[in-house]
């Protein structure tokens, strides 16, 4: 595998470990499984998108407006499950589909191309340093600082509030907790984060497009479970560290079966040879003993 | 502790696997955004143009083909992939694929194929001499060929009715193409705009009388509710055509379509130019309907009868797939 090659993993790695803090933040605090994302990250880009290129607005706001937008999504989601009592699962879906939809509306159509206009990594333009490296180094420091919000508020009285609301929501609703309220402005974040990495990868993609968010999700979870399962996280600061971590192996896993065509495999085998390099994972976790009593069939008691 | 060693060798396997591409031989990269036929035969059409130019995959040339499952961060690893490994010349299958291809190099040559509007998507500034390192060809609906399949087999052809959904970039630019074609042939293009799909059998039913033919666009909204159409067409004898050959099998009576194959030919023998030492910037970028002369007819017999129009037998002769 080439230097480039590499940062272009750890680049899409990055803007993933803002989709599995999401995904951990729905998942595994709010307990509150959320297939939004599907939405929300092609959503990101395509207010982003449109913004640049229809209005001409500087790139920066443009991909914060983005985020705004997911937030708004995942509130919308949170809102039908929580007022209408919706099935969450049921919920993020039917938001998902309408946005969809949405997102041709603010394209005008499939595709909206990003080349040739200014993004939030023209500001690094200057410093002389090549945009392969400057890319990764500019998104792993986006996505640290973000790791380093998201920490610091579920420490907060309102983050705490929160993990309370997602561990026990009736003893966190005895003592007063709005759990309703929880899920709405949780959900929202989350998705906000996923929209704020789908426009960020819209701009290192060149496009902001219809399809991008299929298989997100599977991504985001992939990511989390990978995650936390090979690494430590017993605080909230090494399971956010572990997401990341783990987007990250899921790329490079993916930059594996790309290149493992020196095994006779092909192009459309780069999904099965993904899910079993991520499936190793799992196994080798239970134990690493539990993994060599897999080739030494007689040892078993 | 154990299970970082096992997973840590394997993730090393990742950072030490390479793809084998030897050295003294050119070296080609594929990269599609996903396999559906037009694609598949788009691929094939390429690999048969390089190798009329000489450039036989494992004897002059290696080629590196990456399929991105309709996944668009594989995609863009794809794209940074190829960038690594500096290929002679990149040759992405796809809107999406070029743009991911462009973003990531402007140096390494790149010659699409199968992209519907390399203008609006911001590959290249002109189809002239393109300048930079892109080059490619366009699979563009051939609405020439269109309206001359249409007038053929509408002889009293007056003024065709085109329905769309007017939130779509792509049948705007269809409509305009249309009316570039229609107007010296002194026929007149009416408008019927459906925003949804639920509007379309509307649509339809306000051009009854006012139209002798109905064109259907590559238009999503419109396009799923074809069979819808294509009832009121049988109902009331007005002709349906469409932009694609698949829509005809759906009820369509007629269209014209491109053929992929040969649309890789061209682009693989552009590949070949590029490979010889030709910058693509001095390139012409290609539409490809304007360069073929083989194009694919489809005839739908039954929809035919259902809505009055008779087909002359130098049509049938001509179509390559007819549907009874």
């Amino acid at each position: 595998m080439s230097l480039y090659e590499l940062l272009g993993t750890l680049e899409t790695g990055f803007v993933f470990g803002l989709v599995a803090l999401g995904a951990y933040l729905t998942f595994r605090i709010l307990d509150f499984p959320d297939l939004t994302v599907e939405g929300s990250f092609p959503l990101g880009a395509a207010v982003c998108a449109a913004l640049i290129v229809t209005l001409g607005w500087n790139p920066w706001i443009a991909t914060g407006v983005g985020a705004v937008a997911g937030f708004v999504a995942g509130w919308c989601t949170a809102y039908l499950n929580v007022r209408f009592k919706i099935l969450h699962i049921l919920a993020g879906i039917l938001i998902a589909i309408s946005l969809y939809s949405i997102n041709l509306r603010i394209m005008s159509g499939p595709n909206k191309p990003l080349l040739g206009v200014e993004t939030v990594f023209d500001a690094f333009k200057g410093f002389g340093v090549a945009s392969y490296i400057v890319s990764p180094v500019f998104l792993g420091l986006v996505t640290l600082v973000v790791l380093a919000l998201v920490n610091l508020f579920l420490h907060t009285g309102w983050g705490m509030s929160m993990r309370a609301a997602g561990a026990n929501p009736a003893m966190a609703a005895a003592n007063g907790i709005n759990v309703g309220r929880m899920k709405l402005y949780g959900v929202g974040l989350a998705n906000a984060m996923t929209a704020l990495a789908g426009a960020l990868f819209a701009q290192i993609f060149g496009a902001a497009d219809a399809y991008m968010g299929i298989g997100v999700i599977i991504v985001g979870l992939a990511s989390v479970i990978v995650g936390t399962s090979l690494l430590p996280s017993r605080t909230i600061l090494q399971a956010l560290i572990a997401c990341i971590i783990g987007a990250i192996l899921y790329r490079l896993a993916v930059a594996l079966a790309l290149n493992a065509d020196f095994l006779g495999l092909r192009a459309s085998d780069v999904q099965m040879v993904t899910a079993g390099l991520v499936a190793l994972a799992l196994i080798a976790q239970h134990s690493g003993k539990g993994f060599r009593k897999l080739f030494k069939a007689g040892d078993r008691k | 502790m154990e299970k970082f060693t096992t997973v840590g060798l394997a993730f090393a396997a990742t950072l030490l696997a390479t793809s084998a591409l030897a050295d003294d031989m050119k070296k080609v990269a594929i990269s599609t955004i996903v396999e559906v036929p037009a694609l598949v035969e788009t691929k094939d059409g390429i690999l048969k143009g390089l190798a009329e130019e000489g450039f036989e995959e494992g004897k002059t040339i290696t080629v590196d083909y990456q399929n991105a499952n309709g996944n668009m961060p594989t995609q863009q690893q794809i794209a940074k992939k190829f960038v690594g490994d500096n290929p002679d010349v990149i040759i992405p299958i796809t809107t999406p694929t070029s743009q991911a291809v462009i973003a990531a190099t402007d140096t390494i040559p790149i010659v699409f194929a199968t992209v519907t509007d390399p203008l609006k998507a911001k590959l290249i500034p002109q189809l002239e001499k393109p300048g930079g390192n892109v080059t490619g060809v366009s699979d563009a609906a051939p609405i020439t060929q269109q309206v001359d399949l249409i007038q053929e087999l509408v002889p009293n052809l007056k003024s065709i009715g085109f329905i769309y959904n007017p939130g779509l970039d792509n049948a705007l630019a269809t409509l305009d193409e249309l009316k570039k074609v229609t107007e010296p042939r002194g026929i007149a293009i009416v408008e019927s705009p459906a925003p949804t799909t639920n509007e379309v059998v509307l649509a339809v039913k306000k051009l009854i009388g006012k139209v002798e033919a109905v064109y259907v666009p590559n238009d999503t909204t419109v396009v799923a509710a074809l069979e819808a159409i294509v009832k009121v067409g049988d109902d009331v004898d007005l002709p349906i055509f469409a932009g694609e050959t698949g829509a005809v099998a759906r009820g369509a009576v007629a269209s014209v379509g491109l053929d992929y194959v040969e649309l890789g030919r061209i682009t693989g023998k552009m590949a070949a130019r590029v490979l010889k030492g030709e910058k693509p910037g001095d390139i012409d970028a290609v539409i490809a309907y304007e360069v073929l002369t083989n194009f694919k007819v489809a005839i739908n017999k039954k929809s035919a009868e259902a809505m009055g129009v008779a087909i002359p037998d130098a049509v049938l002769a001509r179509a390559t797939e007819v549907i009874e």
